[in-house]
């Protein structure tokens, strides 16, 4: 079982609808000593993944993840950086040309990135009194105030494309209280009888956390004490969402094809806008069946090989393949990432023109190893196909910038989608290490 | 009239043991804090500090008295501003006081300084009782008016 009490919150729960809004605080260490001190003293106020119970959350929250530039900052000693994973240690834009960044776009603020904090609140005027807060509290903690990003739920939880999010999580062993259909690895009680039921069992803790049994029967390569368990990695990126060009990709391309412009926006995400899949609805959107979490994540793609329902290339197959790859699912079942990101910005009416605003999501991920999660859904099946065998076609929606991109819509007679432009792009972001309790109050001895 | 208070803070990462030695250096701090009836402190589990007490009048007041005397046990409090700004030891004390759930207070309605009156009180009682037993009348009348 997980220690919750000594484990960050938000990570193997997301805080959900009931804490709307959100302030992504960046400081930058100025006096070591004392941002180590000032670190420690937030074992407390940071909070954890205790269960609450019902009826009595907290107003806000606070949550801190430090990257390996911040913990260099601390002065954490060098015996134990060395023993951080690589990629952490090389940090988000040092693998930008995997990950298909162009570093060009980035926000001044938000490069060479260390120290982050996190606070959701219940409503606005939570959110403000507990950021305004640490925001007063830096300076006099060693640390200096670099960038404030701002968050916010959209209604019906849809992301700026209009698509319902947030469908597919893992299911954690301990931590799921029962089966939850599609959230974690497709197995048969009795795999020799045909008509044995489909069963769904949850994810080894250590793939999220690190510290436990993972998928492999081992525990995930971890940096030493006091930062060796009930810690996971954070990826976070700011990706702007330029809707209107998507809009008018989606119109231009479905009046080519002869194609209902929002069955093309289906086959490139591989859900309807309402959450639906294209897996158990292939003609048309269904509300009900979207507003049902449970069963809106009930599918697997092995009974529909060629992707004739859901395209090879939709964004959420290649994202989260399921059985898509063969074998039951064992191959994708250790590629998971926890999703706790939230839009930002304010959507753009129907029809508007650009207005230049910034929107887009601050995507957030979590998971025991960037390298072997993250990296590979964003590296090898989100900015290349082969693992699809779709050659180097891109994900349609978080695909890499660069020459136009095609989107395989396969069928009967196959139709070919062409995107000239990406609409997703990051704008900054980093690797990030979020410490247990622990960890946070061991930092002054270090 | 006296009120309950409780305090819980929580420990910088490894301190427990500095704070528990400042408590027992401290000897009868509460002795030196006007208006307290009674009080506690200790520390919990290694990560908390608990401090509890039943005082007279002002809240504030006695609090800023409370913090100077304990301050070298505070000390050792996650963002502990230190005694000089006595708006800041109010602030940092306001935020991690607690309600008290059920309290009962010895002397609801005296205060630590008529209590004390009280007890003085029945002390000359009672001595007045020991030295005038058996005197005559005049004489007993005499001893009360000089007491």
């Amino acid at each position: 079982m997980i220690d919750l009490d000594e484990l960050q919150g938000g990570v193997v729960r997301g805080y959900g609808s009931c804490f709307p809004v959100a302030r992504h605080i960046f400081a930058r260490v100025r006096d070591p000593d004392a941002a180590r001190r000032f670190l420690s003293e937030l074992w407390d106020p940071v909070t954890t993944a205790h269960e609450w119970e019902v009826g009595a959350h907290p107003r806000s929250t606070l949550n801190v993840a430090l990257s390996f530039r911040g913990l260099r900052a601390l002065r954490v000693p060098e015996a134990i950086l060395g023993g951080f994973p690589d990629e952490f240690r090389a940090g988000m834009a040092a693998r930008a040309q995997g990950l298909g960044d162009d570093l060009e776009g980035f926000d001044d603020d938000l490069r060479e990135l260390e120290i982050l904090f996190v606070v959701h609140g219940q409503d606005a005027d939570a959110l403000a009194a507990e950021a305004e807060r640490w925001e007063r509290e830096l300076s006099a903690g060693g640390l200096e105030l670099v960038h404030a990003e701002p968050a916010g739920l959209l209604g019906d939880a849809r992301e700026h494309f209009g698509f319902t999010d947030g469908f597919s999580q893992p299911a954690i062993e301990g931590v799921a209280r029962q089966e939850v259909p599609g959230q974690g690895i497709p197995y048969k009680r009795h795999p020799q009888w045909p008509m044995s039921r489909l069963r769904w069992r949850p994810i080894k803790p250590g793939e999220f956390v690190l510290g436990y049994e993972d998928e492999d029967g081992a525990t995930a390569p971890a940096p030493p004490p006091p930062f060796h368990r009930n810690a996971t990695f954070m990826v976070w990126r700011k990706l702007h969402q330029d809707v209107a060009t998507f809009r008018a990709q989606l119109a231009q391309q479905a009046t080519r094809l002869g194609l209902d412009p929002e069955l093309l926006a289906a086959k490139l995400v591989g859900r309807w806008r309402d959450g639906s899949p294209l897996a158990l609805r292939p003609d048309g959107p269904d509300p009900v069946l979207g507003n049902d979490k449970a069963r809106a994540n009930d599918f697997r793609y092995g009974d529909d090989p060629l992707g004739l329902r859901t395209p090879r290339g939709a964004h959420v197959r290649r994202t989260n393949p399921r059985d898509a790859l063969g074998w039951e699912g064992r191959l994708s079942a250790r590629h998971r990432i926890l999703r706790r990101g939230m839009p930002y910005g304010r959507p753009l009416a129907e029809g508007a023109l650009d207005d230049g605003a910034p929107r887009g999501l601050l995507f957030v991920c979590l998971q025991a190893s960037i390298a072997r999660q993250f990296e590979i859904v964003q590296e090898r099946w989100c900015n290349d196909g082969n693992a699809f065998r779709l050659g180097a076609e891109r994900d349609p929606i978080v695909g890499a910038a660069g020459p136009p991109m095609r989107h395989m819509i396969e069928g009967h007679p196959p139709q070919i989608a062409s995107l000239m432009r990406s609409c997703v792009q990051c704008r900054g972001g980093e690797y990030l290490f979020v410490p247990s309790i622990a960890a946070l109050r061991a930092l002054p001895a270090l | 009239m006296s009120a309950a208070f409780i305090l819980l803070a929580s420990l910088r990462g490894g301190e427990a043991d500095a704070a528990r030695a400042a408590i027992h250096a401290l000897g009868k701090p509460f002795a030196d804090v006007e208006g307290t009836h009674l009080a506690r402190i200790q520390v919990l589990e290694d990560r908390r500090l608990l401090v509890a007490a039943d005082y007279d009048g002002d809240l504030k007041a006695w609090l800023l008295r409370a913090a100077g005397v304990l301050a070298p046990v505070l000390a050792h409090c996650a963002f502990w501003p230190g005694t000089d700004n006595p708006a800041e030891v109010l602030d940092w004390a306001c935020d991690r006081m607690l309600r008290a759930g059920f309290s009962v207070v010895g002397s609801p309605d005296a205060t630590v300084e008529q209590v004390i009156a009280a007890l003085a009180l029945r002390d000359r009682l009672a001595r007045f009782a020991a030295e005038t037993e058996g005197l005559g009348e005049q004489a007993l009348f005499e001893a009360w008016r000089a007491l």
